[in-house]
């Protein structure tokens, strides 16, 4: 028995039974859990109407990659996206327009994107992208592509043609902030929300004060000659 | 009225926020003002020293839930108390947002067992130094005619300007001749501000470079107390007085 118990061989021949027996039913019933698993655990993670991540994968991803930030420097960037006036849609044409047009919306936002960027559907009409080693210039370039990428698609159903915006938040976690994950994805979040404010269709990026240090020049003022 | 929190902070280390806070403290104190001298140097805390206090428990203790505030409270008369620091644990130097709100709470809650709360800040311009004036009413910045000290006296007041609009700040200038030199040093930062700040500093008061300052460090104690004719404990009467009416114009 003892010998057979090796985890290293029984992973590497994961296509038999450890024990080597035939046919072996536990075997098989284990097999067949390991496949559910990982189902249920994309599922947990995905949104079935888009096949997008959902909001759960969202925060531990934004998790992951501010924890990166620290580590390397390299900045993380994320993108909030909301469709305009998306219950004007459902209201007017149906759910089933409203759910064409969050699909719609999802292959646009996932055609256009590097492999190690991530898109989520963060909510209801809500979209979130998170790009990693991006800067918020580079962020602001995505979202300003994505906003007239939908701005000129054209969505129709039953041949009539929808028109379709998005207003966009952008933020970027740069080394040494002092901000959990939580509180980053509501910042831009509340970039988006201006964004809205100001009319829609438009992006709307996290502004941070920058501090402006001592200049030559004052420093040279404060060299009093007394 | 509100809390009365003063902040000492420098810029430049080893400028005397230290042993000027502990003694305007125990000045306060003395002239019946219930006096609570918080260590803010989260990292190399030496008030306890200067006082010679037996330390059990600290702020950080608090912030971490370790300690009863009032457990943590250090007595050094009826009218003088001390929150001491925990020195050597680098991490609580980079306190987050989190210890930031924790502390105004803590600062709230003391502002109603006290008339005056002071805090003697870390040197350099760290969060926790640009939190601590945050939380503080009146900024006070310690200098000394050394360059190095009036560059960083400079670049703190312009952080926390930048950071946070505070455009009051109060120069004690320390280690001088006489007040004519504290003048001196006080009117050429003062143009440098309001050249390239649009602001002017408030002139606080003045400190002479005086050895009753180190003797009072040897013997742990106030030199204020040690030394009550020394020019060094008559110039900070004059701060004492001034800070007594900054105090009451802000409640
Ligand atoms: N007016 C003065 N006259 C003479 N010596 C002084 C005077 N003020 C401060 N000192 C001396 O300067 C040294 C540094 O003082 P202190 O520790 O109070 O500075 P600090 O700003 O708190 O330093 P740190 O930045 O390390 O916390 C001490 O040796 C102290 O005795
Ligand atoms: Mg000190």
């Amino acid at each position: 028995m003892s010998t057979e118990s090796n985890p290293k061989s029984s992973a590497a021949h994961d296509e038999a039974c450890p024990l080597g027996t035939h046919d072996c039913p536990i075997y098989d019933q284990v097999q067949l859990l390991k496949v559910a698993h990982a189902r249920l655990s994309q599922l947990s993670q995905t949104d079935p109407l888009t096949g997008l991540y959902n909001f759960r994968y969202l925060v531990s991803a934004v998790e992951r990659e501010i924890e990166r930030t620290r580590r390397t420097g390299s900045p993380t960037t994320l993108v909030m996206i909301d469709i305009d006036h998306f219950k004007s849609i459902n209201d007017t044409y149906g759910h089933q327009v409203g759910n064409l047009a969050l699909k719609h919306i999802a292959k646009l936002l996932k055609g256009s994107l590097r492999k190690i960027d991530i898109v989520c559907r963060y909510g209801g009409e809500e979209f979130t992208l998170i790009l990693p080693n991006t800067r918020l210039s580079g962020g602001q370039l995505v979202a300003e592509r994505m906003r007239e990428r939908i701005e000129k698609s054209e969505l129709i159903s039953d041949d009539t043609k929808i028109a379709l915006t998005a207003s966009f938040g952008v933020g970027t976690f740069e080394e040494g902030m002092d901000l959990s994950g939580e509180a980053f994805i509501h910042e831009v979040d509340e970039c988006l929300i201006r964004a809205k404010q100001k009319g829609r269709n438009q992006v709307q990026s996290v502004e941070r004060k920058s501090i402006e240090g001592v200049s030559r020049q004052e420093k040279q003022s404060l060299n009093f000659d007394f | 009225m509100g809390p009365n929190v003063i902040a000492f902070s420098s810029g430049k280390g080893g400028v005397g926020k230290t042993s000027l806070s502990v003694n305007v403290a125990s000045l306060l104190a003395q002239a019946g003002t219930k006096t609570l001298l918080v260590d803010g140097d989260l990292g190399l805390a030496n008030v306890d020293i200067l006082l010679n206090l037996n330390v059990e428990t600290t702020l950080q203790d608090v912030l971490e839930q370790k300690a009863e505030l009032s457990d943590s409270l250090a007595w050094v008369n009826n009218n003088f108390a001390v929150l001491p620091a925990t020195s050597g644990v680098p991490d609580m130097v980079n306190q987050g947002p989190d210890a930031q709100k924790q502390m105004g709470e803590l600062l709230d809650q003391l502002g109603s067992e006290f008339d005056m709360i002071l805090i003697d800040t870390a040197a350099g311009i760290g969060a926790d130094v640009l939190w601590f004036n945050h939380l503080s009413q009146i900024s006070t910045v310690v200098l000394t005619p050394d360059p190095t000290s009036i560059t960083d006296a400079y670049a703190l007041i312009k952080v926390i300007w930048q950071e946070y609009d505070r455009q009051e700040f109060h120069l004690l200038l320390n280690q001088v001749q006489d007040e004519e030199e504290a003048e001196k040093f006080y009117s050429g930062l003062t143009k440098v501000c309001e050249n390239y700040l649009q602001f002017r500093p408030q002139f606080l008061g003045h400190v002479t470079k005086d050895s009753s300052v180190q003797k009072g460090l040897r013997s742990k104690k106030p030199f204020a107390q040690e030394f009550p004719q020394s020019q060094a404990t008559q110039d900070l009467t004059q701060i004492v007085i001034r800070l007594k009416e900054l105090s009451m114009n802000q409640a």
